[in-house]
């Protein structure tokens, strides 16, 4: 059971970074700024490590063939809350990516998504 | 059609999915449904609610069956397991068909009081409608099911041919412009899903597959019908190498454990047996051992069933004389000592002679460790009347190994989702949601595209209509089922038709009101009164069941509260839908969007 909730989180930070390694989220968080290449290498690579890490304990739980379709279904699942949280609560999506985002360590911190009135 | 490869599949994919999306939609929705079959159930008997589980219920269960079915060959108890909050409780008496099912009847895990429930169909009509469809011939009903599947698997493989930038889109919705909103919730349940469409529908495909076969009569009657259908057809083979395989005949008609629809070991390897005279023999032997050991295995028909016959008076008779002389067995030790041993819940035992001195309880657990096992071997243990271990067996690798039937079993395994626990039953579930709401999507995205051009003609208004028919429509049949189960009196006559005749009328109504209102905001008061109807069945399941949601929540019944959740979810997003639709038309209607927010783009202009 712990190691299902693990996928399901892990899994979700995975596609945060995936999702900011998109030009048009990386805009909303970064505002102008353009998304360098070795900002896409480092936040591409972060998710697919840890996405590809998720993978090892679904397959000690249920073997090889049923154990990659289940992850196949969880990281649904995270990814769906991902879009959802991109989309329609951008601003809760900031917060937690100045949480949690390691690239913050690397590129330029996310600044708070101006409001404009 | 002729074209560069990406028109060409544009225009397979929509073509190919709006002919039978409508079906399609049907099909996702009572299949997602169906993962929570266990639960709509169990929900759809609620004098069930208020039993569950106590440490006594073994011993409940022991002393039920003694009272109804004292003289009985065999007793199978099932125990409650996350799946099953009562007790099932069946027998089989003397000289009855061993292959049938004997008499039975549910328990109250509690009191151990006999539970008569009221006459539903339950998941098992939603379940059945997935692929067979509804007062149709089975066989035909099939056909058009596997069809559908076909359209949609081709569907599948076009849209990812089609998809140009399947990752920048990966996870974005514009839900402000008017069709590409559309296209988003389309585009993104789609590629978010992608491994559970690919799979639910391949996997499909090959389930119905012989439902495809027209020339031989045989196949066509097991065509796809995994678990329900191979029995009859084992019997079948039996029946007919009955003359050459007579050994291994016997031994099925001796062994003592079959129970259900479900193959024992014993009849298994009988049923190889009939194939060839040494595994007959073997398979007989090994029977006769584990059944009965005081029995030959060379001995005929007639003097069994005399030798059974007299055996059995000198059982009863023991047993009326010496009824009070045997212990009870302690059973709730042997329960312990099994689950340590299988590290998980006891699902089913099974006792032999019972009320006798050599009584055998044979415990089996729930989980089924080995995705390949042959159907009904399984691990068990089996204690004496006294407590002692008699023996332990193991679920064996199914013999026919062929890459064929593994990959076979397997896509079965995952298409029913058999092996999953709480989690992966809601992943699946809610990949299921998803399947639904592309499926829909895709249907309401052909219209939305050619509103402007097509508005008024004949196809393109049959084509709203039948949208808002079977989309919002199916989804208020399918809360007005679960609200006539609750609302139709329990003792009603003839009340499992009506509940499913209530499914097709609400659907029939909804088509009506489709017709008349399709372009005055008919969307909107389907998809709201559907979302309400779901959104307010926790409220109808506490008011109307034999235990209040409380007793539920104190008593952890886990189904109960799962199919509760679950219509909350699909209510809220049927009614978060009927929302949006609403704002747009508003929006539609008055030219200035006044109450658009501020966007960050906007901003970024």
């Amino acid at each position: 059971m712990t190691a299902l909730w693990g996928i399901l989180i892990v899994s979700f930070f995975s596609f945060m970074h995936f999702a900011v390694s998109v030009q048009k989220h990386h805009r909303d968080l970064y505002k102008k700024m353009a998304i360098t290449n070795k900002e896409f290498r480092v936040l591409q690579s972060v998710a697919w490590i840890t996405l590809l890490c998720t993978l090892i304990p679904a397959i000690q739980h249920w073997g090889v063939g049923i154990g990659i379709m289940t992850w196949l279904l969880l990281i649904t699942v995270s990814a769906l809350a991902v879009t959802v949280l991109v989309n329609f609560a951008p601003e809760s999506f900031a917060k937690l990516w100045r949480l949690l985002g390691v690239v913050r360590f690397i590129a330029p911190p996310a600044e708070r998504p101006q409001r404009t009135k | 059609m002729k074209g560069p490869l990406r028109k060409t599949m544009t225009w397979l994919h929509t073509w190919s999915s709006i002919l039978l999306g409508w079906l399609l939609f049907a099909i996702f929705l009572t299949g997602t449904l169906s993962y929570f079959r266990g639960e709509i159930s169990h929900w759809m008997t609620p004098e069930q609610h208020a039993s569950y589980v106590t440490d006594d219920t073994i011993m409940k269960a022991y002393e039920r069956l003694s009272e109804v079915a004292p003289d009985a060959n065999s007793w199978s108890i099932s125990l409650p397991t996350v799946r099953d909050n009562t007790v099932g409780l069946s027998w089989q008496n003397e000289g009855e068909n061993q292959r049938r099912r004997g008499p039975q009847e549910t328990m109250n895990a509690a009191t151990g009081e006999s539970i008569d429930g009221r006459e539903t169909r339950g998941g098992d009509f939603l379940y059945r409608f997935h692929f067979e469809l509804y007062g149709m011939p089975r066989g035909f009903a099939r056909t058009v099911v596997e069809i559908a599947t076909m359209a949609m698997f081709i569907a599948i493989l076009s849209g990812i041919v089609m998809h140009r930038k399947i990752f920048s889109d990966f996870f974005m919705m514009r839900t402000k412009n008017r069709s590409l909103g559309w296209a988003d919730a389309h585009a993104v349940t789609a590629v978010l899903a992608l491994p559970f469409h690919i799979m639910i529908t391949f996997s499909g495909l090959l389930l119905l597959s012989s439902s495809l076969i027209f020339w031989t009569e045989n196949t066509r009657g097991g065509g796809g019908g995994g678990e329900r259908n191979q029995a009859p057809n084992a019997q079948q083979q039996m029946a007919e190498n009955g003359p050459r395989g007579g050994q291994g005949d016997l031994a099925t008609l001796t062994t003592t454990r079959t129970e259900g629809g479900r193959m024992t070991e014993q009849r298994t390897q009988a049923m190889n047996g009939a194939r060839g005279q040494d595994r007959a023999r073997a398979g007989a032997d090994t029977s006769e051992v584990r059944a009965r050991p005081n029995r030959d295995a060379r001995e005929t028909e007639g003097e069994r069933l005399g030798e059974r016959r007299t055996r059995g008076e000198g059982r009863q008779a023991a047993r009326h004389q010496g009824r009070q002389d045997i212990p009870t067995p302690p059973l709730r030790n042997m329960l312990t000592q099994a689950e340590l041993l299988f590290g998980g819940d006891i699902n089913r035992v099974q006792v032999q002679n019972p009320l006798t001195a050599d009584a055998t309880f044979t415990f089996s657990p729930v989980d089924r460790h080995m995705l390949m096992a042959e159907r009904g071997s399984n691990d068990s243990v089996t204690f004496s009347a006294t407590g002692l271990e008699v023996e332990r067996s193991q679920a064996k690798a199914s013999e026919n190994n062929s890459f064929f039937s593994a990959a076979g079993g397997v896509l079965h395994t995952l298409h029913e989702a058999r092996f999953a626990d709480a989690i992966t039953r809601w992943a699946f579930f809610l990949a299921g949601v998803m399947g639904t709401i592309m499926v829909g999507t895709g249907s309401v995205l052909w219209a939305v595209k050619r509103a402007k051009r097509q508005m008024g003609q004949f196809g393109y208004e049959l084509v709203v209509i039948t949208n808002i028919a079977s989309i919002a429509g199916l989804c208020g049949a399918v809360a007005v089922y679960f609200w006539l189960n609750r609302l139709l009196p329990a003792t009603f006559e003839n009340r499992s038709n009506w509940e499913i005749n209530g499914f097709f009328v609400a659907w029939l109504l909804s088509l009506i009101h489709a017709i008349f209102y399709r372009n005055k905001g008919a969307w909107v008061v389907q998809l709201g009164i559907a979302g309400a109807l779901f959104c307010l069945i926790p409220v109808l399941d506490t008011l109307t069941s034999s235990a209040s949601l409380l007793h539920a929540i104190v008593h952890v019944d886990v189904l109960r509260l799962s199919f509760d959740v679950m219509c909350l979810l699909l209510g809220g997003i049927m009614l978060a839908t009927a929302r949006y639709l609403q704002n747009k038309a508003r929006r539609v209607a008055s030219p200035k969007p006044v109450t658009r927010k501020p966007t960050l783009e906007g901003a970024a202009k």
